[in-house]
């Protein structure tokens, strides 16, 4: 089964380290919400304002979750610790996009995916079936990982630590001009690496729709 | 897109009360818990009821041996056009702990397809060969939003054939970290009760075929209608008045094309802690004016987190099949006196039933059942 998505917006951030000026200020005017974002809610909240998210239902996806509160957890039981509430509230893989429907008072549907390097095709295959209901869906595949022991996780040896792609969509019946070619890039978590193909050849095409298979 | 009627055509599952469907539905009318006291999981050594699968065998292997009785018990003889659905909160959270514990607190041996939330996928797919499969992980909606895909998939007419399994192993991660939230009993959970005192984090494995076709048994289960909502109020406690529970409950109603006055049991989220349980009450008295049944089967179960949707619609269906309305075991003084929660087993025809499941951040499932029989 073949469906078409028409991409209204894209966008992409990355960093080698971490996401700088990610209007957190702007965006999280509460200073409590503020300090309690995880870096993949941060740039999640970022991607959403830049595509002009306004209360759609959102498909995200992230293939290593909340790394640094999943080890922070760990650590902390293997060093017989005490554990943090917040560390434990903030390790799911839906963090992201919990706080963005707080912050944004959006009540309808929000579902996460996670597939590792398979992770932003699969947010695309839900998404292209959840866009049968004829709304607009964001789209949206995160992963942070600048953390103190990445050296000891990151085998892949990737150089972008921090990013996240973003697209609102919509099906249509007008013909495909995109479709996925599984493109690497190196330098970015192959998480992110269908969305981002189609986020770089959207940017190059007049009217992109691309074409998902299941 | 197409909406044809779509049906459980086989179902199976294991969790601290059983380790078959047959054995949980028994130990639920028979009130036999799984839950049990232990003192190895909290860091600093205090007890907590939790529930553990007792079997000799290891987690994946159960996984592996719960979906070839479901595939010995379809109509299909493999899996290679059937699409995967998989629900997990953790994944293999359980075996990253192990080593990371054997290996003195280094990361270096964790491998990425054992530890992460695809584990449970990356596992079912070398044993089985499925076509295509996709991951969801919203904490304890996980598997419930499996089952929501499932039904979009097959009304939308890409698959024949959607196998949803929910599983989550008990990890010390979820343990001590419901522990530091304050939510953790150290009794077995009272859902409901007015001095209840927590939730038992459970582990389990649920496993459910989803087709176009019926069974040709006395009655088939029909899986109607789904609905999602947000609560957009709080990462941790769902809204206090259940508005969102209350919505995805009506779009589940909506969904199915049926009136709430039609479902007569559901089969609550119900988990024990004093947040959901008020949230959750005042939710269905506010929709359901006619007071249907209802009850959580947690008590028996313990809170299988990410599985739990798919087993407790499995237990739902069971419940639909037997003619029975399991009762709310530990149930001693109701909190909400307007909800109407059996404390005994009722024998009753349950012609519609709703099944719920929420979870952190605000997500809500619901998902309404229908029993048919070949009469009708």
């Amino acid at each position: 089964m073949k469906i078409n998505l028409k991409i209204l917006s894209s966008h992409f951030v990355s960093a080698t380290d971490k996401c700088e000026n990610l209007e957190e200020k702007t965006l999280v005017p509460k200073m409590m919400l503020r300090r309690r974002l995880t870096r993949a809610s941060k740039i999640a909240i970022f991607l959403a304002s830049k595509v002009g998210y306004k209360n759609e239902r959102i498909i995200f996806g992230s293939a290593y979750g909340e790394a640094k509160a999943t080890i922070d957890i760990i650590e902390s039981i293997y060093n017989k610790t005490l554990l943090s509430p917040t560390a434990f509230q903030n390790s799911v893989h839906n963090t992201p996009v919990s706080y963005l429907s707080i912050l944004s008072e959006n009540t309808k549907e929000v579902t996460t995916v996670s597939d590792l390097f398979d992770t932003s095709l699969s947010v695309l295959k839900t998404g292209a079936i959840k866009a049968l209901k004829k709304d607009k869906l964001l789209l949206m595949s995160v992963d942070a990982f600048s953390i103190d022991k990445v050296e000891e996780l990151n085998k892949c040896k990737l150089t972008e630590l921090e990013s996240g792609v973003a697209m609102l969509v919509e099906v249509t019946q007008d013909k495909a001009n995109i479709f996925v070619e599984n493109e690497t890039f190196a330098e970015t978590s192959p998480s992110l690496w269908q969305m981002l193909e189609i986020h770089h050849k959207a940017q190059n095409t007049q009217n992109p729709i691309v074409e998902i298979e299941l | 897109m197409q909406q044809n009627s779509i049906y459980i055509e086989a179902m199976e599952m294991v969790c601290s009360a059983g380790l078959n469907k047959e054995e949980i539905f028994s130990s639920l009318l028979e009130g036999k818990t799984g839950i049990k006291q232990h003192s190895d999981f909290l860091s600093d050594g205090t007890r907590c009821a939790i529930g553990r699968i007792d079997s000799e065998q290891t987690f994946n292997e159960l996984l592996i041996q719960s979906i070839q009785t479901l595939l010995d018990n379809a109509t299909l003889n493999n899996f290679h056009h059937t699409f995967l659905a998989v629900g997990t909160s953790v994944g293999g959270m359980a075996w990253a702990e192990n080593r990371f514990i054997e290996d003195k607190g280094s990361l270096q041996k964790i491998e990425l397809k054992k530890q992460s939330i695809h584990a449970i996928a990356h596992t079912l797919k070398q044993a089985f060969n499925f076509k295509d499969a996709i991951t969801f992980s919203t904490a304890c909606t996980s598997s419930s939003n499996a089952l929501v895909f499932a039904k979009e998939l097959l009304d939308a007419g890409a698959y024949e054939h959607v196998l949803v399994v929910g599983a989550d192993e008990i990890s010390l991660t979820t343990v001590n970290g419901f522990n530091a939230l304050g939510v953790l009993s150290s009794e077995g959970a009272k859902p409901f009760d007015s001095k209840r005192t927590g939730m038992n984090v459970s582990e389990g494995i649920g496993a459910i075929l989803l087709s176009h076709q019926k069974n040709h048994r006395t009655s088939d289960i029909q899986l109607l209608g789904t609905g999602c909502s947000s609560d957009a109020h709080n990462i941790t406690n769902p809204h206090p008045d259940g508005v969102g529970a209350k919505m995805a409950m009506q779009e589940a109603l909506n969904n199915a094309k049926i009136d709430a006055s039609q479902i007569d049991y559901i089969n609550a989220h119900g988990t024990g802690t004093m947040a959901n349980d008020t949230a959750e009450g005042k939710a269905v008295q506010a929709l359901f004016e006619h007071k249907p049944y209802l009850g959580s089967t947690k008590s028996i179960t313990g809170h299988t987190l990410g599985a739990c949707g798919v087993i407790e619609l499995i237990i739902t269906a069971m419940a639909m099949q037997q003619e029975v309305v399991p009762a709310n075991f530990n149930l001693t003084e109701q909190e909400l006196n307007e909800l109407n929660l059996p404390n005994k087993n009722l024998s009753h025809k349950i012609n519609y039933a709703l099944c719920n499941a929420f979870a952190f951040g605000g997500n809500n499932t619901a998902i309404v059942l229908k029993r048919v029989t070949h009469e009708n």
